[in-house]
């Protein structure tokens, strides 16, 4: 706004729609089409200031923010439960400064924001999922220095990446990468999904969703638009492999064939429950419906 | 016998440079350092040419510009001056509008962008470093020094690799056992050797030694010596030779480059270079070696 | 032209001082009560106190007070004053299983035994600047007492237990060994650090730490200069008993209690001898101060890498340069005079500018 407007500007107005200024909307939004424009590439962008604090979702709150229209259903997640803390906060913010109605029903929402999980249900062509993302380089894992990491994208160099997993295997018979698992994004860009789990990279394949990944603090965007192959980085004789569940089942609905969440009890014994609180809760009610 | 590298003056700078540097420095002056600028020419107006399975040498004393010249070809060093460019070689083949339609010629590589250089040079190219650091990776393990070039032209298996892997490193006396160590760990002369694996390892025509048994112990020295030459016949392998020391020049090369403060005094047939030599800096470094 | 020598330093400086004073009495406001200090800006307190080294709640509100809120100082007065002191007595190694919890989250697990304790936290508050000039702080402060202390009575008392996170692991064999042979601590403030430093030594260096380049170092170690991959298994803010010899009766009795931070931070595995296992940093430090220990969990982590390569795995990097007390110093200490050390420089250029005019 230039110094002008803002001298003129009438008293008692309105505060922005959602928070951010035009500004920085415009910015965001610029970013967000060059990064559905080329797929899983980190476009750079003028990252403000959030009132929650760096590391704590402030690239997806500004993304959220600045598609946010006042028709959105807004659910909030973190590790997949709407009531967590950080979850919590979120929600009330969004609340405070855009009014939209917020729902904990994953089919219910147009828009999902989520810190480090994807929802179980497979998500739609009319829906967006905002991921938190705390380190949008895959490439740091083998190289620290943002100039080369940059070279090693313009010019597809992951050697050096590869030659991790590799070591990995070799000195450990597995490859260690658990969340951030490295992928290959229609056949060109290496991303980082972000650290959700293992389990969630295949729903990043060829999805009909739209998935939006914003990283406040190191300030990148990037996108997987819908119809997008998203492949982890494999070997054709070790093969990528999601987290094993194999005999367990949630303890509340009974539920197997989903992300658990593993809870220490206190005699010491470990008790397992669905990670994606939603679903588990359409469960027990007996409102869910696979599709 | 058909040219595979075609050099032409080369020239490699470091610093501003004056009007007065040409009469200041060369072989004639004895030095490759303007007094009146500063200027240092570590090569100056050098060319080569790298025929079809042929081993050429360049000798000459620390400061000759003989490495220089080999890192220029390998694009470790940008050039000042000159181009260079690369025969019809099948390997080449994958890279796009190297060659300008209907030339036998690529396009000067040494003006090409660096991403393009890097492919070609990867493609062609093999490099034996004198100190194996440069030209290794010492923490990663021999096996995975090896499978890094590997990974950059595409290969996906493991099994494979480890199966080319170790079959370079037993070519290259190294135990099969020692394939998943450091080369950190390993002898001098071993070191070079897993070089000479890895630089072998993407089926080079032509491959770069630069003063490759210099430091070593002299029956270390021998072993590798001849570890090259069995190679060189073997694979029918163009080699460029750098060293200050005469006899292995003698082993291994038909011809060779003579080099004094960055200049080439003298060039033609090893045989003849040792036994008449024209230039008196020749003749110099022949009769304090060879006696 | 006379030579004009410098006269009056002394008249200066002592100018000098009381200008600083004068500075911080203010014009109008009220003077600055310790007590407030201590009740209302209670974070500041603890930051001085562990920088300096020395638990005196007091005489750390009056550090703040005395160097204007300069936090460097405030540490530096009270790392001084610990240096008059006579040391009475030393006390007993103790665990910290006798922590007196008000604050306890654990990263690793949704949920553990003895619960996810919030405790009182701004991390969940928005960051808005609260800008009403005209608010009512007394009324707001008694509308807030009155909120949280209504039906305290009938609130569940904290469980008397809260099983550390790190033993659950160490009991399924997910964790390295740790050596039990329970050395003689190293005393920093006695002995000059040499390397490789012994592990308390380590500990109690990063203990006085500065936080913001404790910060700093921990921060770019997981960015990519350091192969930590950390997870926060156990955070605990609380009390923590001291126990010393009774001089008299022998017995150990309890003396006191001082306000601790403790964190223990649980790294990816990459370890190539034997099973794989991860591997615990541990950081504990004086006063409420979440992120210098979380710093160092992740330091005490880097600091045992088996192929250190960046400035946070590097000791003596990380040690030698994250003493507040001394890097403030050194840095303030080109403030002071180098004229001599100035001139004899300019001597040096000037003949290297005669040789190179001479031989051009």
């Amino acid at each position: 706004m230039r110094a002008r407007e803002w001298i003129e500007r009438p008293r008692g107005a309105e505060p922005a729609f959602a928070f951010l200024d035009d500004g920085a909307k415009k910015d965001v939004r610029r970013a967000l089409l060059k990064a559905v424009a080329i797929p899983g590439y980190q476009v750079p962008y003028g990252s403000r200031e959030m009132p929650l604090a760096r590391g704590w979702g402030t690239g997806g709150i500004q993304i959220t923010l600045s598609i946010l229209l006042p028709s959105d259903v807004v659910k909030v997640i973190d590790q997949g439960c709407d009531g967590s803390v950080n979850a919590v906060n979120i929600r009330k913010f969004y609340a405070r400064v855009a009014d939209v109605e917020t729902t904990t029903d994953t089919a219910a929402a147009t828009l999902v924001q989520t810190r480090h999980r994807i929802p179980e249900e497979r998500m739609r062509d009319d829906q967006i999922l905002v991921l938190q993302v705390p380190y949008p380089e895959a490439l740091r894992e083998v190289e620290p220095s943002e100039m080369q990491t940059r070279r090693m994208h313009a010019e597809a160099d992951y050697a050096r990446m590869w030659l991790r997993l590799y070591e990995d295997v070799v000195r450990f018979g597995e490859i260690r990468l658990s969340y951030r698992y490295p992928c290959t994004v229609n056949g060109r860009h290496v991303m980082d999904p972000s650290p959700v789990p293992r389990w969630d990279v295949p729903k990043l394949h060829m999805a009909d969703t739209l998935f939006l990944f914003g990283a406040g603090r190191e300030r990148r965007i990037y996108a997987v638009p819908p119809h997008t192959r998203v492949e982890p980085l494999e070997f054709d004789d070790h093969r990528f492999r999601v987290e094993d569940f194999s005999g367990k089942a949630c303890g509340r609905c009974g539920a197997t064939g989903t992300f658990l969440d593993e809870v220490v009890l206190p005699d010491g014994s470990r008790a397992h429950f669905c990670s994606d609180t939603g679903l588990c809760d359409k469960r027990k009610e007996g409102t869910w419906t696979s599709s | 016998m058909d040219v595979l590298l075609r050099a032409h003056g080369l020239t490699k700078r470091f610093g501003e440079g004056c009007p007065s540097c040409l009469d200041e420095t060369g072989a004639r002056v004895g030095t490759n350092r303007c007094p009146r600028c500063g200027a240092v020419w570590a090569v100056r107006d050098a060319s080569v040419e790298l025929r079809r399975e042929e081993a050429v040498g360049i000798v000459g004393e620390s400061g000759s510009g003989k490495s220089t010249l080999v890192r220029l070809l390998h694009f470790d060093l940008r050039a000042t001056a000159g181009w260079l460019e690369a025969a019809r070689i099948p390997a080449l083949e994958p890279i796009p509008d190297l060659y300008p339609k209907g030339s036998d010629w690529t396009r000067d590589l040494l003006s090409m962008d660096g991403f393009r250089q890097r492919r070609a040079r990867d493609l062609c190219m093999g490099i034996v470093y004198q100190h194996p650091h440069l030209g290794l990776r010492m923490g990663v393990s021999s096996g995975g020094n090896i499978a890094e070039r590997l990974l950059s032209a595409g290969w996906r298996s493991i099994g494979a690799m480890r199966g080319r892997a170790g079959g370079l490193l037993e070519r290259t006396e190294i135990p099969l056992s020692r394939m998943d160590e450091p080369p950190k760990v390993f002898s001098g002369g071993m070191q070079q050797r897993v070089q000479i694996a890895k630089a072998l390892s993407g089926d080079p025509p032509i491959l770069l030694l630069d003063e490759v048994t210099t430091g070593l112990d002299l029956s270390v020295q021998a072993r590798v010596l001849d570890l090259v030459r069995s190679l060189r016949d073997e694979l029918r392998l163009s080699m460029l030779v750098v060293s200050h020391d005469l006899g292995v020049v003698n082993l291994l090369c038909q011809r060779t480059l003579v080099m004094k403060n960055g200049e080439v005094v003298e060039s033609g047939l090893t045989d003849q270079i040792l036994q008449d030599p024209q230039h008196p800096y020749t003749q110099l470094l022949v009769s304090s070696q060879l006696q | 032209m006379g030579y004009v020598a410098v006269k009056g330093g002394r008249e200066a400086i002592e100018r000098a001082c009381d200008l600083a004073e004068f500075r911080r009495s203010g014009t109008g406001s009220a003077p600055l009560e310790l007590r407030q200090i201590l009740e209302q800006l209670p974070l500041a307190v603890d930051r001085a106190m562990g920088e300096g080294g020395l638990h005196a709640p007091e005489h750390a509100a009056l550090a703040l007070r005395q160097s204007a809120g300069d936090s460097f100082e405030a540490a530096f007065l009270l790392r001084a004053h610990r240096a008059t002191l006579p040391r009475l007595a030393e006390t007993l190694p103790d665990g910290t299983g006798s922590l007196r919890v008000v604050r306890r989250i654990s990263s690793a697990f949704k949920d553990v035994p003895g619960g996810q304790i919030l405790g009182h936290t701004p991390d969940y508050s928005l960051r808005l600047l609260e800008l009403d000039p005209l608010e009512d702080r007394g009324r707001r402060r008694a509308h807030i007492r009155e909120k949280v202390l209504a039906g305290i009575g009938g609130l569940d008392p904290l469980p008397d237990e809260f099983p550390r996170v790190v033993d659950h692991l160490r009991r399924e064999g997910l964790l390295e060994d740790v050596a039990s042979d329970d050395p003689e601590p190293f005393d920093i403030t006695r002995r000059p650090l040499s390397f490789p430093a012994p592990r308390s030594a380590r500990l109690q260096a990063l203990a006085r730490g500065e936080t913001g380049g404790l910060l700093l170092l921990a921060y770019s170690s997981t960015r990519g200069y350091g192969h930590v991959h950390p997870t926060l298994a156990e955070m605990r803010v609380g009390y923590l008993p001291l126990r010393v010899v009774h001089p008299v009766s022998g017995e150990p009795v309890v003396v006191g209690e001082v306000p601790v931070t403790e964190a223990e931070v649980v790294s990816r595995f990459a370890n190539t001898d034997g099973e794989p296992r991860f591997q615990v940093g541990y950081g504990l430090c004086l006063g409420h101060n979440e992120v210098k220990a979380i710093s160092m969990g992740v330091l005490d982590r880097c600091m045992r890498t088996e192929d250190p390569r960046s400035p946070a795995e590097d000791q003596e990097f990380a040690l030698y340069h994250s003493d507040g007390i001394e890097s403030m110093g050194f840095t303030n200490h080109w403030k002071l005079p180098h004229y001599v050390d100035f001139l004899s420089d300019l001597d040096r250029l000037r003949k290297a500018r005669e040789g190179w005019r001479a031989r051009s």
